[in-house]
C-alpha cells in the first residue's frame, strides 16, 4: 500500500440519494482556514494530554519510539521535547520527533451514508473535519492513520500525507445506504489499528453491531465513537424558520427515500425527542459498558470542541 | 329633533392605504402551499412516535398561528392609527343670502306687450329658487334681504311670501336701500346673490353671483308731481299737466297724532312741504291709504338732546321701547344712549317727541333736514317708474355664486376624541401579546 493511496469517490449525483432525496448538505468543504484550525489545534490537544499524562510520554504514543526529525518548537508544547543539544548549537528550539517503533495505527471509520448529508451545516462536513483533525493528530503522535469510509480509504504514514488525507475528505459525498455498520462489518480492514474512531450518525446500526467487531476484533482496542446529529434531528421544531405547531411536515428518509407525512403537534414533538433521547442514551450506556467514549454533538459544533471533549483534552 | 351625529375624518386619508399591508400579509399567510419536505435520518425514531396524516402530504392551506393573527391585527390598528381619525362636530348648515332687488324697474312686466307677463323680479326670483333647489341641502337656510333693511330667513327650498316681497317703494330712489350692487357688495362672499333685472353695469362682485331676468322696455309714467305727470313713449318725454297717476291716495300726506303728539313746529314744516310737492295735507289715522304718514307715537319722557344737519335740540324724551312704530331706520337720536326720536320706514315717518326746542339755528336748514326726510319716506305713485329703469334691461344674465362652506356646530358638545392615540396604543399591545405568543 502506498503512503497515501486514496479510493476515488464515486462520481454519480452529488445532491440526491438513490431515492431522489433533496440533501440539503451532501458534500464536503475544508478550505485553508480549516488547516489553521487544526494546525492550532493539535499542539493544544498533545499539551494538555502530556500535562494530563505525565511528561515525556504523550497519552497517545506508546513505549519504544524511533527518531524520524526534528520540527520547530511551537508554543505550548511541552518544554521536555526540546533537544536542548540541538538548541545550544544552533540556539532556536527545536522538537524531537519520533513513531512508535510498534507502529501504532489509527483507524477513522467515516460514515458517508445518505443520512449523513442532512443537516446544514451536514453531518458529513461535521465528520470530516473531526477526521481531519484527528488524523493531523494522530500523524503528529507518530502514528500511522487509516481512513476508512465508505467508499474511500486512504492510509497516513507521516505527517507529509496529511494533504492527500484531508483531500480525500473534500471529495466526499453523502449517498447511498452503507453507513457504519458497513465498516465495522469488516473488522480485517482495520485489524491492525489500536485505537479506532466511529464518526458517523449511529442511526442505522445498533451499538452492538459496531461495538461487538470493533472491540471483539483486537484485545485492548481503544474505541472513539463520535455521534453527530443535525439540528433538525435533534430538534424537531427547527424545520424550518416559520414553521408553526400542526403544520404539516413529510418526513424522508435520507437513504431509503421513503416519506412519511405527519402533523407536527406538540405531542409528537415531545414524543420523538424522548425516543430519540432513549436512543442516544442506549448509545451513551453501551459505549460505558465496553469502556468506549462516546459523545455526541451537533453538526453545527466546532470540530475543536468534538476533539477536545472526545480525547479528554 | 335627533342630535347632530358626530363625524369621523382622517387627518392623513392617505394612509389608509397602509391597510393593504396586513390583508396582503393574511392572504400570503394563507397561500396554499406544499407541505414541508425535510430529509432526515430519524424517520425510524418519528414512525415509532407518529400516526402519520394523510392529509398533510397534499398541498394544504396553512393555519395562520395565533401571533399572526396579533401582529395582523396590531398592523391594521396601526395603519389606522396613521391615518390619523378623529371624531368632530357635524357640519352644519349652509347659509345662503339673497339680496332682493327693489329698484322700480324690477316690478316692469319683462315682456310689455304680454298682458300676462311676469314681472323682472319674478322671473329672477324663479331662476334663483330653481337653482337653490337644486344646490342647497335640505337643512340649507336662505337668509333674504330687502332693500328696506327688513330680512327673512327660510328653508332652502321655501320662497318668500308674495306679501314680504310687495313691499312699499319710497319716491326717493335714494332713499331705498341703495343700488342693488352696493347692497351686494357688502354681501360679496360665497353663497351671496341677487335677484335683479339686469347684469352689473361696472364691477361685479368677486364671490357673489346673481340672477338678472333681463327684459324689453317699458313706456310709461316716469315722474308726478305739483305739475303733473311725466310720461315716456318709448322715444321722447311728454308733460301732462292734468294727468293723475295713483288718484287721491297717491296725493296724500296724513298727520296722525293719536297715540302721540307731534311737536308743533313738525305740523307747520309738514303743510308747507306737501304744498311745495303738490300733496294734500290731511289730519287723521294712518290707517287710509297715503303717500306719507307722519305719526306721533308714545314717549320715553325722558329728555336729552338731539343733533342733525347742523341744528340741535332738546327733546322732552325718546320713541318709547314698545312702541310698535319705533321699527324702520333712526333718522334722529337722542343724547344720552342714542334712543331714537324719528325713525321711518317707506310711507311713515315716527316720531317720538312732543316737542322740539331748537338751539340757536337756521330755520332753513332745520326745514331742508325735514323736507329730506320726508321725500325719502313719501311713496311713490303706483306705475310711476323711473326713466332710467324704464329702459330694456337687456338679455337675461346668470352668474351663479360660490358655493358657502359648511361650519361646524360650536355648540356641539363633540370634542375631538385622541382616537389615533387609542389606535396606536392598541396595536402596541397587540404586537407586545404576539411577541409574547412567539416566546410561549
Amino acid at each position: 500500500m502506498s503512503p497515501a493511496s486514496p479510493t476515488e469517490p464515486n462520481p454519480s449525483g452529488p445532491s440526491r440519494s438513490a431515492a431522489s432525496v433533496r440533501l440539503p448538505s451532501p458534500t464536503v468543504s475544508l478550505g485553508r482556514d480549516y488547516l489553521a484550525r487544526v494546525e492550532r489545534l493539535v499542539p493544544r490537544i498533545r499539551a494538555a494530554r502530556e500535562r494530563r499524562e505525565g511528561a515525556g510520554r504523550g497519552g497517545m504514543a506508546g513505549g519504544g519510539q524511533e527518531f524520524t526529525g526534528y520540527r520547530p518548537y511551537r508554543p505550548g508544547e511541552s518544554l521536555r521535547n526540546i533537544d536542548w543539544g540541538l538548541y545550544a548549537r544552533l540556539d532556536r528550539p527545536f522538537v524531537r520527533l519520533s513513531r512508535r517503533e510498534s507502529g501504532e495505527r489509527w483507524a477513522i471509520l467515516l460514515d458517508t451514508s445518505a443520512s449523513m448529508g442532512v443537516g446544514v451545516p451536514g453531518k458529513l462536513q461535521a465528520a470530516a473535519e473531526v477526521a481531519g483533525a484527528l488524523a493531523s493528530l494522530g500523524l503528529a503522535h507518530g502514528a500511522e492513520v487509516h481512513l476508512l469510509a465508505n467508499d474511500a480509504s486512504v492510509f497516513a504514514r507521516r505527517p507529509t500525507d496529511l494533504g492527500r488525507l484531508i483531500e480525500v475528505l473534500g471529495g466526499l459525498v453523502a449517498r447511498g445506504g452503507d453507513g457504519l455498520g458497513a465498516l465495522a462489518a469488516e473488522p480485517a480492514r482495520f485489524r491492525e489499528s489500536g485505537r479506532v474512531f466511529a464518526l458517523g450518525d449511529l442511526l442505522d446500526l445498533e451499538p452492538r453491531e459496531l461495538l461487538g467487531p470493533v472491540l471483539g476484533a483486537r484485545r485492548g482496542r481503544e474505541l472513539v465513537c463520535v455521534q453527530l446529529l443535525a439540528g433538525v434531528e435533534l430538534r424537531a421544531v427547527a424545520v424550518h424558520r416559520d414553521a408553526v405547531p400542526d403544520d404539516g411536515v413529510v418526513w424522508v428518509d435520507a437513504e431509503s427515500g421513503e416519506r412519511r407525512a405527519m402533523e407536527l403537534t406538540r405531542a409528537a414533538r415531545a414524543g420523538y425527542e424522548a425516543a430519540l433521547g432513549r436512543r442516544l442514551a442506549a448509545w451513551g450506556t453501551a459505549c460505558a459498558r465496553h469502556r468506549a467514549t462516546y459523545g455526541s454533538f451537533e453538526s453545527t459544533t466546532p470540530f475543536e470542541d468534538v476533539c477536545n471533549a472526545v480525547l479528554g483534552a | 329633533m335627533s342630535a347632530p351625529l358626530a363625524e369621523l375624518v382622517w387627518s392623513r386619508p392617505v394612509a389608509l392605504g397602509a391597510l393593504a399591508l396586513p390583508l396582503v400579509l393574511l392572504l400570503l399567510a394563507r397561500v396554499r402551499r406544499e407541505p414541508t419536505v425535510v430529509a432526515t435520518g430519524t424517520l425510524a425514531v418519528w414512525r415509532e412516535v407518529a400516526t402519520p396524516a394523510a392529509a398533510s402530504a397534499r398541498a394544504s392551506r396553512p393555519r395562520v398561528p395565533p401571533a399572526t393573527w396579533f401582529f395582523l391585527s396590531a398592523l391594521f390598528l396601526g395603519a389606522l392609527a396613521l391615518a390619523g381619525p378623529r371624531v368632530v362636530a357635524p357640519l352644519g348648515p349652509r347659509t345662503w343670502t339673497v339680496v332682493v332687488d327693489d329698484a322700480p324697474g324690477t316690478e316692469l312686466p319683462v315682456d310689455p306687450r304680454d298682458a300676462a307677463s311676469p314681472t323682472r323680479r319674478e322671473v329672477a326670483l324663479e331662476a334663483a329658487l330653481a337653482w337653490l333647489a337644486e344646490r342647497a341641502d335640505e337643512n340649507d337656510r336662505v337668509r333674504w334681504l330687502r332693500g328696506d333693511g327688513a330680512s327673512l330667513t327660510l328653508a332652502a327650498r321655501e320662497r318668500p311670501a308674495p306679501e314680504w316681497l310687495a313691499f312699499a317703494r319710497p319716491r326717493a330712489a335714494a332713499a331705498s336701500g341703495g343700488d342693488v350692487w352696493t347692497r351686494l357688495a357688502a354681501q360679496d362672499r360665497a353663497g351671496s346673490l341677487a335677484i335683479t333685472d339686469r347684469a352689473p353695469a361696472a364691477e361685479a362682485p368677486k364671490l357673489a353671483g346673481w340672477f338678472a331676468s333681463g327684459g324689453a322696455a317699458v313706456p310709461g309714467p316716469i315722474a308726478s308731481g305739483a305739475d303733473g305727470v311725466l310720461t315716456w313713449d318709448g322715444v321722447d318725454v311728454h308733460l301732462d299737466r292734468s294727468g293723475d297717476v295713483g288718484g287721491p291716495d297717491a296725493r296724500r300726506v296724513v298727520l296722525d297724532e293719536r297715540d302721540g303728539e307731534l311737536p308743533a313746529q313738525l305740523g307747520g314744516l309738514c303743510e308747507v312741504w306737501s304744498g311745495a310737492r303738490g300733496l294734500v295735507l290731511v289730519r287723521g289715522g294712518s290707517d287710509q291709504p297715503a303717500a306719507l304718514v307722519v305719526r306721533g307715537a308714545p314717549s320715553d319722557g325722558s329728555p336729552g338732546r338731539a343733533a342733525r344737519d347742523g341744528w340741535s335740540a332738546r327733546v322732552p324724551g325718546a320713541l318709547a321701547a314698545a312702541a310698535p312704530a319705533g321699527a324702520g331706520r333712526v333718522w334722529l337720536r337722542a343724547e344720552p344712549a342714542g334712543r331714537p326720536v324719528v325713525t321711518w320706514t317707506p310711507g311713515l315717518v315716527t316720531v317720538g317727541a312732543r316737542a322740539l326746542t331748537f338751539d340757536a339755528a337756521d330755520p332753513a336748514q332745520v326745514a331742508v333736514s325735514f323736507a329730506e326726510l320726508f321725500d325719502a319716506a313719501l311713496l311713490a305713485p303706483p306705475g310711476v317708474v323711473p326713466l332710467e329703469a324704464r329702459l330694456a334691461a337687456g338679455d337675461p344674465s346668470f352668474r351663479p355664486p360660490r358655493t358657502p362652506a359648511r361650519v361646524r356646530s360650536e355648540s356641539s358638545t363633540l370634542t375631538e376624541a385622541p382616537l389615533d392615540a387609542w389606535l396606536a396604543g392598541a396595536a402596541a399591545f397587540l404586537g407586545l401579546v404576539g411577541l409574547a405568543l412567539l416566546r410561549v
